[in-house]
């Protein structure tokens, strides 16, 4: 059994311009079937507005599509009561771009790696503050962390800490909504092997979503490209990343600006 | 052929104050900018390259000083002259683009009227005339239909068409020296190749001085004549783009070249997560804590700032040593 | 070292906060303990001590039924000050649920309540309460709940305001997603992001109502007669203020503490979170 199905995913959103006006709509998602095994990481790019995150948004139960279904663990997302969608949200969880927001200044480290677990098991403090703990280890932030705010922290140790937060339930899929973009080079690297040794240990699957390229072919083991709403391609074998036949895939490929100087890209018109 | 820079900055320190303590950002900063030249700065958050960059146009923050250096513009030290001086350099001989598009416009105006107020502050001219001259600037950026952009209000372009507006507005005032603050790091991979062929065409035509600011060394590698690495405060080294990319002498430098993604599916080591940078005013290596190379003689290092080759300088002791006095 | 300008300008803060905390906790204080501190029975007439100047037995005097000022001052801080936060803590125990319900939950119930807010809102809320206490009839409860009534929905709307800027933050959707139920998250994340701006608005607002519940009592809507009220003691003594101007200045004087005091601490509270949230930023 697959571990997430979508089947023919729509999704469109009104635009209200004016009162005169009429109402226009805008397909975000149009048709979009995709399913992804246990324990492998998928690369969804595209360039910004091509739909990517409302598809990742609808997986997460966070939007409703307008038709068609998500099938997690064989169950349709869209279709549960609350108690057995909290039951399958265990195993779906999420890291955003913006890891200042997604923390809350108000908490320490601590409190807000333990939410999950306080929601999903019954501990005592002393094995919630164990269990915290060996995630800080995990996610190599050190123990003293656990007591301070997220102010004290870079945006790099602040990703590591959203990501502990994201595994605390032993998830079986993390959707990374361009969990990396936004960070310096090197600490890019340290995400994405974090991620890699992560999925390793703890047989996750990866929804990577990004529209970078470059990190995309770094994590992922298949990858699908988004453009205006649709699927435009699809690639298994990521060794075959130059082969990219689509205009979309292709345009995407010569952004990618070449490790050395003197390969002008600029001066290509 | 070696032309007068127009922007030298000597010796530059800035400090901060907290309410708890005095930290100090930028330590002991000097580059030179010439016309038609792209200077990159390149840096991790919180190197100090954004506040280096501030300052420029002394556009720091109240808590946020300049301690000593000077930053000379045409014979003009823009440290001390006044303010209305200032005030006319910026835009008019000194222009800025930042990393936020979305935040750099009005949204409840036009591209068009955004345009013409720019354009009228710096020149004397009619609204018509400057209306013609922003068709014409915008014509430039090969966005399409630049007639109706002209029309569309900020919210309705995308992040990537409007910092090429934003430039072609920079562009209109033909500046001799553009600071470009991370441009196209809020921007897809697309739409950056865009803005970085724009920013070209204006170092080319304008024969504008760019003064380039970035964590992406690709960026770097596409535009940049020079380039400035900075860590913790300090240019630990700086040299001509080549010669930076073929043989990097800081640990920092090599660091930051070997983990570049590419398009290959190589394995790249990550270093130590740890990067504090100490705030005091100790004179210490800033990379002694996360160098791999690091021994005793770099506890004892007095920062020196060296040439090596022409125009290739370094900051490390262990570079020192190996070449010798 | 100069001090800039910010750190100036926090001392300064720190000043008028302390000043007006002793003020207001001064106040406190006086209701509490007004019938140790009077020096008569407030509400004893005796006319043939009317209108007396300043005395020992009478410290600043009688007024038209010879009835001690101060005594009068110092109970009317009671009624003023305790129909003020009465007013404010109801006010606070509907509009906060109903903002907070407003904002996070949004959709059909929001539009509803936008609606609601709307309705009463169209009319200029002071004048609405005093034709509440109209139809209701004057009286310290009737004077209570018309305000509450009325302006409920002021702060109703704002706090709805307020958690729609946090609701939006990644931290509550990663709440959602790690299965927080709503009850948590807005006890967990909502409230303690939202409290301290509410609190500053409820003491930057707590002299209007003084000013309101003073006003309605002038006339002669609010706090019934004999009791010991500011705004009422302004409007009795309004028939003799030419030849007894100080009748009416002394409960003036009071209402104009009081009001400076409670909106400078609002003031300054707000400085000094806004402060802590600016410094947390910069680390």
């Amino acid at each position: 059994m697959s571990l997430l199905v979508l089947k023919n995913i729509k999704k469109s959103f009104f635009l209200k311009n004016s009162v005169f006006e009429k109402r226009r709509s805008i397909e975000a998602v149009k048709d979009i079937s995709l399913t992804l095994e246990q324990g492998v990481c998928l690369g969804i790019v595209g360039e910004s507005g091509s739909g990517k995150s409302t598809l990742g948004k609808i997986i997460l139960g966070l939007e409703k599509p307008d038709q068609g279904e998500v099938c997690f663990l064989g169950k349709n997302l869209h279709n549960l009561n609350s108690k057995e969608l909290k039951e399958l949200r265990q195993n779906l969880q999420v890291v955003f771009q913006d890891c200042y927001s997604a923390v809350n200044p108000r908490l320490t480290i601590g409190e807000s790696i333990a939410e999950p677990l306080r929601n999903y098991k019954r501990l005592s403090s002393a094995e919630e503050e164990k269990q915290v703990l060996e995630l800080l280890k995990k996610v190599g932030l050190r123990r003293e962390d656990i007591h301070k705010y997220p102010s004290q922290f870079s945006g790099g140790q602040l990703q590591r800490i959203n990501i502990a937060r994201a595994i605390a339930l032993k998830p079986k899929l993390i959707i990374l909504d361009e969990a990396v973009s936004a960070l310096d080079a090197l600490v890019q690297i340290q995400i994405l092997n974090l991620l890699a040794q992560l999925k390793e240990e703890f047989q996750l699957s990866y929804l990577f979503i990004s529209h970078d390229l470059q990190a995309v072919n770094y994590i992922a083991d298949c990858l699908v490209v988004m453009h205006q709403g649709e699927i435009v391609e699809r690639l298994d074998d990521m060794e075959q990343l130059e082969q990219l036949a689509n205009p979309v895939s292709k345009k995407l490929l010569s952004s990618v600006l070449p490790p050395f100087p003197g390969y002008m890209k600029c001066e290509e018109i | 052929m070696r032309h007068q820079p127009i922007l030298t900055v000597n010796n530059l320190n800035i400090s901060v104050s907290t309410p708890l303590e005095v930290v100090h950002p930028v330590r002991d900063v000097n580059f030179a900018l010439q016309s038609g030249k792209v200077l990159g700065i390149v840096g991790e958050s919180g190197s100090g390259k954004t506040l280096t960059c501030m300052s420029l146009l002394r556009l720091l923050p109240e808590n946020v000083k300049v301690e000593f250096g000077s930053i000379n513009y045409r014979n003009q030290n823009l440290l001390e002259c006044s303010a209305e001086d200032i005030r006319k350099v910026r835009g008019n001989d000194i222009a800025m683009i930042m990393q936020n598009p979305m935040i750099a416009f009005n949204p409840v105006r036009t591209i068009e009227s955004h345009f013409i107020e720019t354009i009228r502050t710096h020149l004397p001219i009619t609204k018509r005339l400057a209306r013609k001259v922003a068709v014409e600037y915008l014509e430039k950026t090969d966005l399409p239909n630049p007639k109706a952009v002209l029309k569309q209000y900020p919210f309705q372009l995308s992040g990537g068409m409007l910092q090429r507006v934003m430039i072609a507005i920079t562009m209109s005032l033909k500046p001799s020296i553009l600071i470009a603050d991370e441009p196209t790091t809020a921007l897809d991979a697309t739409n950056q190749l865009q803005v970085l062929k724009q920013l070209d065409k204006l170092k080319k035509e304008y024969n504008t001085g760019i003064l380039l600011v970035t964590h992406d060394l690709g960026v770097i590698a596409q535009l940049a004549d020079e380039v400035a690495v900075m860590y913790g405060g300090y240019i630990v080294e700086k040299a001509p783009v080549l010669k930076l990319f073929n043989q990097p002498m800081h640990p920092y430098t090599r660091v930051l070249l070997e983990s570049r993604l590419g398009l290959t599916r190589k394995k790249i080591q990550s270093v130590s997560p740890l990067s504090t940078y100490s705030k005091n005013n100790d004179k210490k290596c800033p990379f002694l804590d996360r160098c791999e190379e690091a021994n005793h003689s770099c506890t004892s290092y007095n920062l020196e700032y060296r040439e090596y080759e022409k125009d290739h300088f370094v900051r490390c002791v262990k570079i020192h040593e190996s070449v010798g006095n | 070292m100069k001090l800039n300008i910010k750190m100036q300008r926090t001392l300064l803060n720190h000043k008028l906060m302390i000043i007006s905390s002793i003020i207001i906790l001064g106040m406190i204080g006086v209701a509490l303990f007004a019938s140790f501190l009077a020096p008569n029975d407030p509400n004893l007439v005796d006319i043939a001590q009317k209108l007396h100047g300043p005395s020992s037995q009478f410290p600043l005097g009688t007024d038209h039924l010879g009835r001690c000022i101060l005594s009068r001052l110092i109970f009317g801080t009671q009624t003023s000050l305790g129909t003020a936060i009465l007013v404010m803590g109801f006010m606070m125990i509907i509009s906060v649920p109903l903002g907070i319900i407003a904002g996070f939950i949004g959709g059909k119930v929001d539009y509803l309540f936008m609606r609601i807010c709307d309705i009463l809102m169209a009319f200029p809320s002071f004048l609405l309460s005093l034709a509440l206490v109209g139809i209701l009839g004057p009286g310290l409860f009737n004077l209570i709940l018309a305000m509450v009534l009325v302006q409920w929905v002021f702060y109703a709307r704002v706090i709805r305001g307020m958690v729609l800027s946090v609701r939006e933050q990644n931290y509550i959707v990663a709440a959602k997603i790690c299965g927080t139920p709503k009850f948590v998250i807005i006890m967990k994340h909502i409230l303690p992001a939202i409290i301290s701006q509410v609190v500053v608005l409820v003491f930057m607002d707590i002299g209007g109502v003084i000013l309101a519940i003073s006003s309605l009592s002038f006339l002669g809507l609010g706090i019934q007669p004999p009791e010991a009220e500011w705004g009422m003691m302004i409007n009795d003594s309004k028939s003799f203020f030419r030849n007894y101007p100080s009748l009416m200045l002394y409960p003036g004087i009071m209402i104009f503490i009081v009001v400076i005091a409670f909106n400078l601490f609002g003031e300054a509270l707000k400085d000094a979170l806004d402060m802590k949230r600016a410094g947390g930023g910069v680390e």
